[in-house]
């Protein structure tokens, strides 16, 4: 099944230009034995890694960091579910401001103790704030990271090659976005876009952190026979092991599913991925979760796909090693891999929390309110945002409880 | 909170020094009801006051009894005991609740006083309320205390800042020029301020012939693409649609069209760092032309040196359009040796010309001009490849060495002398 090709090497300039800058900390201090200090000057995509280790992608920084955050218990109560009713407010509550200042760039929970953790800034102009702060599952309270206190790294995310030195005045105008972090096996494979040219980067970032760094540029087929590349960035991936190989299925915008050999992903090399699936047009992919189907449900491990424009879709992770790349056009309808929408839409950040809920952000359709909610793995709606005919009087009622205790402003 | 936040909001109160003063608490006379112990004495015989204090930046409470500080000054940094003692609350009008988290910070026992940070600063504007529990104070010998006083709640307003200059204005649309490619990748806009993130998709429309709206001309990727002074937004035409082939092309074509006029329109929904909205709504237009599928040809350029001596421009005559915000860093000019040559890089108004002048006077001799190939054009096309062309005409980028290695064009800087190209 593996089409893809390692086509060439990238130039000696990149390379130079990228591996040589890691780095562990801002340079300075005064020569003493102690690191110098991490200093997180944005927070955005965020990842877990084994043993409570945090990543935050700072884009400003143009770092990677990873947080020793040390919260390693596992919950006392795994099954309660997670919720705040206005999750922005809440936070702006806690850092002292305005919830019209505070967002939430991402979210990720950490599956060791099932804590969920967000990105934050305050101020949404130049230099806002970054903050991370810890939903507790366990007592359902939220509380910032005491960075100050927590063990911090960090590895330099060098821009693409350019003249930099050649920049006489000012700033450079130029900044990468991380746009997606994902941890496997010891790396940390982190995906951008650039406000300026437009090239796929993918980063190998070795943790704990070293100098060494692979980057390689990722291009794919799309719905059409014209084997054409692209240069947008990944939003959202995550690595599946396939027949024991390990491989990036990585979803774009509008909104192609595509498969990389992970082997492949060398420094230096250019690899070109299969599209396997297209979810559909005028569309964005936000987030990506495995997740294992009740046995009534089928009992099949699924990949859910939550998107901006549209309802979230799952397809078979069993089907992902042989879904063929798509070599025909694609007009006005999604393609490749067998997708069943899900009932789950306007989903600003999605995680699995557990077996059973998965956790979303996203604002309640008749309140407006930002809930952070649970929802039953599989399902992945909320019973009580919907009236149906089981909730009139004389009816035998639904036989889906209502998960989230959401306020809908009704008198009891 | 940063230092340079730090210093700018101190400037601000300094303008307007801020003390609000809670009523004072009387030092306690009475031992709790039902404790035979002494009772701590919390405060001195001035009695407690809680006030902003804007130099500390800081909710500051005073007046208290040596014998309160001694157990203060106990305290850890995360212990409990401080937030049952002091905490602060934002007050939102109407969205107040009564289990909403109070602010995070730090307290701390600096001489007499006892000292509130929030750990991420005061909002400038927002008002706060501040409750204080004097009997939360124990006795550390015996665990008793507990002055039966009733809490004191004070609330303050953290001035608003006064917004620098005049309200934001847009002052570049680039590309400059009023004719663009169908395939045109990027525009940018310069605004004259530090701008604020979130609404560029509500405040900015690009408007057919006819005036209706293009419906998703943008890539959407969740994030809006602006540089680190936030005066700088790329708006990136969605790729997908100008691919050819690819499935959203096909479905919804090109968000431009050739020979057709469009307008963009920045709106007054765009706010700056303050909050205030664009003086005005700003509009331009631009006729489409066919789709440029080639990328930039460094081999058709036609340089133009000054004769040495002076200071003059480099002039370059492109072959098409250059993206004018890549240019800077894509392209230097060295000495012969590779050495680069410091000066200032510039793509004057409709992008079809480069000028370089040096910072020292030109010397005689050998120069090159360097092309890195992922320079683009307006349309994306790079120097080693074209964005793409035809269906069928390009597959993957295979490629030989050629594409991957610095382009250079050669050129001479001769005396007393009109300067040769070569």
């Amino acid at each position: 099944m593996n089409t893809n090709k390692v086509l060439h090497s990238l130039p000696l300039l990149l390379l130079t230009a990228t591996a040589a800058a890691s780095c562990k900390g801002p340079t300075g201090g005064d020569g003493g034995d102690d690191p110098p200090a991490v200093e997180l000057v944005s927070a955005g995509a965020l990842e877990f890694g084994p043993d409570g280790v945090l990543f935050v992608g700072d884009s400003y920084g143009a770092q990677l960091v990873a947080i020793e955050t040390g919260d390693t218990e596992p919950p006392a109560n795994p099954m309660s579910i997670a919720f705040v009713e206005e999750l922005d407010v809440e936070i702006a509550a806690l850092l002292g401001t305005d919830p019209r200042q505070i967002v939430i760039n991402d979210m990720a929970v950490n599956p060791q103790s099932q804590n969920i953790y967000f990105s934050v800034h305050i101020g949404r102009s130049i230099d806002p704030q970054p903050a991370l702060i810890r939903y507790d599952h366990d007592a359902g309270t939220l509380e910032p990271l005491d960075l100050a206190a927590l063990d911090m790294t960090t590895v330099a995310l060098p821009n693409a090659p350019a003249f930099e030195e050649a920049l006489q005045y000012g700033q450079s105008m130029r900044t990468m976005t991380v746009t997606d972090l994902t941890y496997y096996n010891g790396e940390v494979l982190v995906a951008g876009v650039s406000n300026q040219e437009f090239s796929s980067t993918l980063r190998r970032v070795a943790y704990p952190f070293t100098d060494a760094m692979t980057v390689s540029s990722v291009e794919i087929f799309h719905a059409a026979h014209d084997q054409q590349e692209t240069r947008a960035p990944i939003v959202t991936s995550m690595v599946q092991e396939i027949d024991g190989d390990p491989y990036l299925i990585a979803a774009y915008t509008c909104t192609p599913l595509a498969r990389f050999p992970l082997n492949d992903l060398v420094d230096g090399a250019h690899v070109v991925g299969d599209t396997i699936a297209e979810l559909g047009f005028g569309n964005a992919p936000v987030d990506m979760l495995v997740y294992q189907n009740p046995d009534f449900l089928g009992g099949d491990e699924r990949l859910l796909v939550t998107n901006d424009q549209r309802s979230a879709v799952s397809v078979s992770t069993a089907l992902l090693g042989d879904a063929p790349a798509l070599t025909e056009a694609v007009l006005f309808d999604t393609e490749g891999l067998d997708q069943f929408v899900m009932p789950l839409s306007g989903a600003l950040h999605t995680d699995a929390l557990n077996e059973q809920l998965i956790v979303t952000v996203r604002r309640n359709v008749q309140t407006g309110d930002l809930h952070l909610m649970s929802m039953l793995t599989g399902f992945f709606f909320e019973v009580s945002e919907s009236i149906a005919e089981y909730n009139f009087p004389g009816v035998d009622p639904s036989p889906m409880e209502q998960t989230n205790p959401i306020d809908y402003g009704f008198e009891d | 909170m940063s230092s340079r936040i730090a210093t700018h909001r101190s400037t601000a109160w300094a303008l307007s020094a801020l003390v609000l003063l809670a009523g004072g608490i009387a030092a306690a006379q009475a031992y709790p009801s039902g404790s035979s112990e002494p009772p701590l004495a919390v405060a001195n015989g001035e009695g407690l006051d809680m006030a902003y204090d804007s130099d500390r930046e800081a909710r500051v409470v005073s007046g208290w009894a040596p014998a309160a500080l001694e157990v203060m000054r106990t305290f850890e940094a995360s212990d409990e005991a401080w937030s049952e003692l002091l905490t602060v609350h934002t007050d939102l009008a109407g969205r107040d609740n009564p289990s909403r988290p109070a602010v995070v910070g730090n307290y701390q026992v600096q001489e007499d006083l006892l000292v509130f940070r929030p750990r991420y600063g005061w909002s400038p504007g927002l008002s706060y309320r501040a409750r204080l529990r004097p009997e939360a104070l124990r006795n550390p010998s015996s665990g008793a205390s507990n002055h039966p006083q009733p809490p004191v709640h004070t609330s303050f307003v953290i001035p608003a800042e006064d917004a620098p200059g005049a309200p934001p204005q847009v002052t570049t649309i680039l590309p400059t020029a009023d004719r663009v490619p169908e395939n045109l990748l990027r525009l940018y806009i310069e605004f004259s301020q530090p701008m604020r993130r979130g609404d560029v998709r509500e405040a900015i429309t690009l408007l057919d012939e006819a005036g209706a709206p293009v419906e998703g001309p943008f890539l959407q990727i969740g994030q809006e693409l602006w540089d680190r002074d936030m005066r700088h937004l790329t708006l990136m035409l969605d790729p997908g649609r100008i691919k050819q082939g690819v499935a959203p092309n096909r479905e919804a074509g090109t968000p431009l069209r050739a020979s057709k006029s469009y307008e963009l329109v920045i709106g007054t929904e765009l706010e700056d760092a303050h909050g205030r909205p664009l003086s005005s709504t700003y509009r331009k237009r631009f006729l489409v032309e066919a789709p440029d599928r080639l990328g930039p040809e460094p081999a058709r350029w036609s340089l133009t040196p000054p004769s040495s001596g002076d200071r003059a421009a480099l002039v370059v005559q492109l072959d098409g359009t250059i993206d004018p915000m890549l240019a800077p860093r894509m392209l230097r000019v060295e000495d012969a040796h590779g050495q680069p040559i410091p000066g200032r890089l510039t793509v004057p108004e409709g992008e079809r010309t480069l000028e370089f002048v040096p910072d020292q006077r030109w010397e005689v001799g050998d120069y090159r001009l360097a092309i890195l190939p992922t320079l683009e054009d307006y349309a994306g096309n790079q120097v080693r490849a074209p964005f793409d062309m035809s269906p069928g005409t390009i597959h993957r980028i295979e490629t030989t060495g050629a594409d991957r290695q610095m382009l250079t064009r050669s050129f001479e800087i001769v005396p007393n002398a009109v300067a040769r190209s070569r």
